[in-house]
């Protein structure tokens, strides 16, 4: 099923050009995209391609000014839409600092189901609920600030859960972490996507990107293309053109087998390309 | 360390030729009170002029106490500590001229700027240091030009008007226009796109390779510290717990991996080779490079 | 150094009063604090200090803890003291001076009894308010503490004042006290690395100094707020309309047993005061 659908959608932001006078910039030009229920899709392009301006169009932060996005059935452009759209797209922001609004663990979760009105019982039981998600019950008492970043990312994640939404939206939300927080957020974001969440994860991070769904790739406002992750590291000038990089054990596969090696040009453990070429060189 | 032990012990001899000369630095946060924490022991180490050195390991490490050491944002404790010919034990170091000499770029620089122009704020150090107007300007064109902007194009913009990598790039410019001896980055591509992280390793490669300037960078990419620096300090618990060069480093992948550090790709495939009873020169660290070893090898064979 | 701002900083710890009900401490700290000023003699003065005493017994705060908090007005109750000790005259016209300094003619310096009296009171009045309220914020999390106030403030909303408003940002402020701080920190060093010169130079030059501090700060703090505002809609915040909340304030055996003590005792003090006016009789009273 269809979660996520965007029709043709533009979003331009104010800008002032040299001469004082106010003209537009691309956020994002004619996006035609679709998200099935249960996906784990990833968004990437270089800073500044569009990405983060398409997440905030997915809860109605922004709304399109032409075309249509549509959430679980509701156009994000018709007001009283948003409450309930926003109660199904989590999303989660790049620097974890900037989006606690309580010192304690779980008031900071709470937030969003008591912003539903949901009651006392119900939240404490949703807050514990989505701490055990990902994996930081023990902190509940915790004050955030004491915590790395990796682990406040995760108790943002578990604000966003305890809205209970249908979708997750991660917007560059490992950009800022060190590669072990990192890892921290993406096996929970694979974790909730395996017990069926949509995750829509916006990176620049190819590493990351290796067991999504499918990867839209986005530069200039546009989408550039879309497809699986190895279709993607396939096309090389593409990425160069984006200004992204695939994996580098991955760039090195391919370089090895248009090299003339008899090795998987979509491989993606250095050990085993390793071994593999190897064989090659003592044949 | 106790204190009269510090009074006897005799000035260390720096090597000739050191950029950076510590021994047996020590520093404790709150000495005194109940939450003491040590955070540098028993540092020792030797910089030489010219080098490109990558400082990796956990937030808590000490890794950033002890570059705060070197230009003396932290003040020595105990031990000696001899940053380009200045001893910064001693009591009152010749601070303007350290810090001109020892460029320090923070984790996301471009949250300090302020003036409100690009000129204007790539000047601030300069005009702290008391360079006159003229040389300033010329200075900050230079430095400008350096990090890749249109000079012309930019002086006179608001830094706040700038893209993301175009502010990261003018912070940079701020601390290279006072042309540092040495230049220590923390963490310097953080946050940026491939692009943009490539785009600033060149240019700290470049400074590195033409100018002769000692480099210092702090980083978690694995990767990239292993393509770029030529030696590499692993801080863990406020001590040097390895320094080696990245090829050697990278070779003991159990120690790195138990350290919670991740073994670069072209390490982790050279490693296998290695194994195997194929030794890559020590140079193959990017993957063009190290392609270009195994096609040559093969090449070698099949003649 | 902007880490030491921190005294009178909560203090973690399973006690009585840890765990009373914020509300009740908070009303209870202020009707301590209107009490302390009915307190006249020196001997109530002794009862509060058991009372005191008692309380940092029971809220096993560390009494050095609790003291710390008056070094911070220091200045202000020498001052005070110094204040009263030399411009309050005797208790009556037949009281002689302790203590008479006359440096030139017509203008003397004299020290009475009463003026020692009333130095030491206004110095222990200073003291015991500090402490008290210091004792409140030592045994409660700021956090409570808000919602105290958001509780307590409750019926204000009939001449609607923004309550649930005005405690949101009461608790976003605190949640980004570390943060910012932090910030700062790194600021001013990284300024300092670019030569900045703090410490010295005139009054203009060094607020000249502060400039490229403040603006970073402020332009960090939009981008906070904007991103903040941005978390915020997204777990559909709409304003305090249908609001729930998760922590249940309630009332225990504890705070019946507190409120119960406090209320006796300065019923007694404000009784105390009253008596004292009318019959100047009970001399130990007041004196």
């Amino acid at each position: 099923m269809e979660i996520i659908r965007l029709d043709n959608v533009s979003y331009y932001y104010k800008a002032y050009n040299d001469d004082g006078t106010v003209g537009s910039a691309v956020g994002v030009e004619g996006v035609t995209l679709s998200v099935e229920e249960g996906d784990f899709v990833a968004l990437v392009g270089h800073n500044g391609c569009g990405k983060s301006t398409l997440a905030k169009l997915l809860n109605g932060l922004l709304l399109p000014q032409s075309g249509v996005v549509t959430v679980n059935g509701l156009k994000t452009s018709e007001k009283e839409n948003i409450f309930e759209i926003r109660k199904n797209v989590g999303m989660v922001f790049q620097n974890p600092d900037n989006q606690m609004v309580a010192s304690i663990v779980e008031e900071d979760v709470a937030f969003g189901p008591e912003n539903l009105g949901v009651p006392q019982k119900e939240i404490a039981e949703r807050v514990y609920d989505a701490l055990e998600q990902v994996g930081m019950s023990d902190y509940a008492k915790s004050s955030p600030h004491r915590l790395s970043g990796g682990q406040k990312q995760r108790i943002a994640i578990a604000g966003a859960l305890a809205i209970r939404p249908k979708v997750l939206v991660l917007d560059e939300s490992t950009a800022m972490l060190d590669p072990l927080g990192r890892k921290e957020v993406l096996e929970v974001a694979h974790k909730l996507n395996a017990q069926g969440m949509t995750v829509v994860l916006i990176t620049h991070f190819m590493e990351e990107v290796l067991d999504c769904d499918s990867v839209v790739v986005m530069n200039g406002g546009h989408v550039v293309s879309v497809g699986t992750p190895n279709e993607i590291f396939d096309n090389r000038s593409l990425l160069d053109e984006v200004g992204l990089r695939a994996p580098r054990t991955v760039e090195l596969a391919q370089k090895l087998s248009e090299a003339g090696f008899d090795v998987n040009a979509r491989e993606r453990d250095a050990r085993k390309l390793g071994g593999d070429v190897c064989l090659n060189l003592k044949k | 360390m106790p204190k009269s032990e510090k009074v006897t012990a005799p000035t260390p001899t720096v090597p000739q030729n050191a950029a950076i000369f510590a021994q047996n630095l020590n520093f404790i946060y709150n000495p005194k009170s109940g939450f003491a924490k040590h955070a540098l022991i028993n540092v020792d180490l030797t910089v030489c002029q010219g080098e490109f050195v990558a400082i990796v390991g956990h937030t808590g490490s000490g890794k950033t106490t002890f570059v705060q050491h070197l230009n003396a944002l932290i003040r020595v404790q105990s031990g000696y500590l001899n940053v380009l010919g200045q001893d910064l034990s001693a009591k009152k170091p010749d601070l303007k001229l350290l810090r001109r000499q020892v460029g320090m770029v923070f984790q996301y620089p471009e949250y300090q700027l302020f003036a409100d122009t690009v000129l204007a704020d790539v000047c601030f150090g300069l005009k702290n240091f008391g360079i006159d107007k003229d040389e300033r300007e010329n200075m900050a064109r230079e430095a400008l030009e350096l990090v890749g902007l249109d000079f012309a194009k930019v002086k006179d913009k608001s830094p706040f008007d700038l893209s993301g990598g175009e502010k990261r790039r003018v912070a940079l410019a701020g601390v290279l226009a006072m042309k540092p001896k040495i230049l220590v980055l923390d963490e310097p591509t953080a946050g940026l796109d491939p692009r943009g992280k490539s785009e600033i390793l060149t240019l700290v490669k470049k400074l590195n390779q033409t100018e002769g300037v000692t480099v210092l960078m702090v980083s978690h990419d694995m990767n990239e510290v292993y393509e770029n620096a030529n030696r590499i300090l692993v801080f863990r618990d406020g001590a040097i717990a390895f320094d080696l060069p990245p090829r050697d480093l990278f070779r003991m992948e159990e120690e790195i991996e138990s350290m919670n550090l991740e073994v670069p790709a072209v390490a982790a495939f050279c490693n296998e080779l290695e194994r195997r009873g194929i030794v890559l020169p020590k140079e193959c660290r990017t993957v063009d490079e190290t392609l270009a070893a195994v096609v040559a090898l093969k090449e070698a064979r099949d003649a | 150094m902007l880490r030491d701002v921190t005294f009178g900083q909560y203090y973690p710890a399973d006690s009585f009063v840890h765990k009373m009900d914020a509300r009740i401490k908070l009303v209870l700290t202020l009707l301590y604090m209107v009490g302390i000023f009915f307190v006249q003699s020196f001997v109530v003065f002794g009862f509060v200090t058991v009372l005191l005493l008692a309380v940092v017994l029971v809220s096993r705060v560390p009494l050095r803890s609790v003291l710390r908090s008056v070094r911070g007005i220091v200045v202000l109750l020498v001052f005070t003291a110094i204040l009263n000790l030399f411009f309050t005259k005797g208790a009556d016209a037949s009281e002689q001076p302790l203590w008479a300094w006359s440096p030139w003619n017509g203008f003397t310096i004299e020290i009475y009894v009463n003026g020692l009296k009333s130095a030491a009171k206004i110095f222990l009045r200073l003291v015991y308010l500090v402490v008290g309220s210091c004792i409140l914020t030592l045994t409660t999390t700021p956090v409570d503490l808000t919602h105290a106030v958001e509780s307590l403030l409750k019926p204000l909303r009939v001449v609607k004042f923004p309550v649930h408003e005005f405690a949101l940002i009461m608790s976003l402020t605190l949640s980004f006290i570390p943060s910012l701080i932090e910030e700062t920190d790194r600021i001013i060093r990284a300024q300092k690395a670019r030569g900045a010169d703090f410490d010295t130079g005139g009054l203009v030059k060094r607020a000249k100094a502060f400039v490229p501090i403040l603006i970073p700060l402020l332009v960090g703090g939009f981008r906070r707020a904007e991103e903040l505002a941005n978390a915020m809609n997204s777990r559909c915040y709409e304003g305090a309309t249908k609001r729930t909340c998760m922590r249940v304030m309630k009332l225990s055996w504890r705070d019946l047993v507190a409120s119960l003590v406090m209320v006796i005792f300065f019923t007694g003090v404000f009784l105390l005061y009253g008596m004292s006016s009318k019959w100047g009789g009970i001399v130990w009273l007041y004196y």
